[in-house]
């Protein structure tokens, strides 16, 4: 267990939110850090579990089923859009402000505004104004997504030099697992609260607002800074000329945005993330039209539960595997692999192998929650892990448009075959046949990914005064 | 200002009595703080995947 076991010499009376007051003192565990992390991540990962408040929501007045003046599913649906915009703006405009004012403040920052878009949102329940619904969850709720996504991720890549992958896999596993708490207890919730006179979503937004808001405050708390050039015991950084992807130099944010490997990277993610996405979304309804008789409703939606629980643990164990085999690896196996298996998926259907059908698509899966989990390592190994929190926040806008793309793609191109007389069964072959072609484009952009040239790199100097 | 060797062995054990290693019981706790809660919603997504095989 590596601790900080060198004295710093000096008292720390910085104020409590500031990044200085978060430095480590000596004898403090790096292993405190995950933890810290994961109270974050565990929270804001409710978000994907979102979609158990949309049908209460649609009976708020009428109770038992939807009055006129109801809202409707669509425009529920904005709730969540805006939530996912938000959270890829913020996370992109406020990259350098959280690299100024470190993790606690931003964490406790993003921890205010989940907690308070869940109570805004309640108000809005309870007078029946969707506007306080966007305003709250949406608007004031995503930026809390989006604070409280990159900023634990990038404290625990300092923390971790000798495993990257792992760390940020710990965390980002967090966000998977998030929805798999927050759905079942949401819907208890609801039925502890419902009424015949509230379907009870009020009540469990501010029971949810509340709890999330002292977990992670817990977090924001707990999170630690390591002392500059700290570096666990016995641990040396590996010599550029063993790796040349790993650098020791570090590029600044704005720096990052004028090299070839900042989009080069964007697109891996943006690729990776639309092929899997858009499957994610049509994964209950695609078995049960590619199986037709064979698989229920209730088989589909444990068909979902599996491909989540994938997608969460492919997260810890694929970015995890590349402090091993190297990020530019991984993604190569993501790529290749993914290819591959899209390819073959419709014989798998056409021939009735539900089995492989399923352990093909958790495989897909696993490595759409890998791409998420390894790019903040890959980042950090290409521009140094200076700056690499804005730099991961600016490169989640590729997740926000591949959140559009990739639905889109899946639902418009299965739309087009149906129109055109294709049988359901057999709609999804050209989709997974494009997300075949897509995966080879991203591979193409991985094998392009070099060494950051050294003009881009900062000087000590410039490090030590964060400019 | 240049301390002198006594002075600066003071500091150093002054230092050291001030580092706080981490409690490793704290840290356990903590750890289960965040686990517990993802191993249930776990086995709770596990047994609902479990349909699809029945």
């Amino acid at each position: 267990m590596s601790s900080i076991s060198e004295p710093d010499g000096q008292q720390n009376s910085a104020p409590f939110f500031s990044k200085q007051a978060t430095v480590a003192q000596p004898g403090f565990s790096r292993w405190m850090v995950p933890p810290a992390a994961l109270a974050v991540h565990l929270c804001i990962g409710q978000a994907y579990a979102f979609s158990v408040f949309n049908g209460p929501l649609t009976k708020v007045i009428g109770i038992t089923q939807s009055a006129p003046d109801d809202w409707s599913l669509t425009a529920l649906g904005w709730i969540f859009s805006l939530a996912i915009v938000f959270l890829g703006l913020s996370a992109a405009f406020a990259g350098k402000w959280l690299e100024h004012v470190g993790p606690r403040r931003t964490m406790f920052t993003a921890a205010c505004c989940f907690g308070g878009g869940f109570l805004v949102s309640a108000l809005g329940v309870y007078l029946h104004q969707i506007v306080l619904l966007y305003l709250g969850y949406g608007v004031i709720g995503g930026i809390g997504l989006g604070l409280g996504y990159v900023s634990p991720v990038s404290t625990l890549i300092r923390w971790f030099p000798d495993r990257r992958g792992m760390a940020t896999g710990m965390a980002i596993m967090g966000f998977g697992g998030g929805a798999m708490i927050a759905a079942p207890l949401s819907v208890a919730l609801m039925n502890h609260f419902h009424s015949a006179t509230s379907v009870g979503v009020a009540e469990t937004f501010i029971v949810l607002g509340i709890v999330y808001f002292i977990s992670m405050s817990i977090g924001a708390l707990a999170i630690r800074v390591p002392p500059a050039d700290w570096k666990p015991a016995g641990w040396t950084p590996p010599e550029t000329t063993q790796n040349r992807l790993i650098s020791r130099n570090h590029v600044h944010i704005d720096q990052a945005l004028k090299t070839p490997q900042f989009y080069l990277i964007w697109l891996v993610l943006f690729l990776n993330v639309t092929a899997g996405i858009g499957i994610l979304g049509q994964a209950s309804v695609m078995i049960q039209e590619s199986f037709k008789n064979s698989v229920t409703a209730a088989a589909a939606a444990g068909f979902v539960g599996l491909l989540s629980l994938f997608n969460m643990g492919g997260r810890f164990v694929w970015a995890s595997a590349s402090d091993w085999i190297g990020r530019k690896n991984t993604y190569a196996i993501f790529f290749v692999l993914g290819a591959v298996l899209y390819y073959l998926v419709p014989s798998f259907a056409a021939n009735g192998q539900i089995a492989l059908f399923v352990l093909t698509y958790c495989i897909i899966l696993s490595m759409y929650g890998g791409g998420f989990s390894t790019v903040p390592a890959y980042l950090a190994d290409m521009f140094g892990t200076a700056f690499v929190g804005g730099i991961h926040g600016r490169l989640l806008t590729a997740w926000a448009a591949a959140g559009v793309a990739g639905p889109v793609l899946v639902n418009y191109i299965r739309a087009y075959e149906v129109s055109n007389g294709v049988a359901k069964a057999d709609a999804y072959t050209m989709t997974v046949h494009i997300m075949a072609v897509l995966l080879v484009i991203g591979f193409i952009c991985n094998l392009l990914v070099k060494r950051v040239d050294a003009k881009h790199h900062m000087t000590d100097a410039q490090v030590a005064r964060g400019a | 200002m240049h301390k002198s060797p006594g002075a600066r062995k003071e500091t150093r054990m002054s230092n050291v009595q001030t580092a706080h290693p981490t409690n490793k019981a704290m840290l356990a706790v903590f750890w289960l703080y965040v686990m517990i809660p993802l191993a249930w919603g776990v086995i709770n997504t596990l047994s609902q995947a479990m349909k699809l095989f029945r």
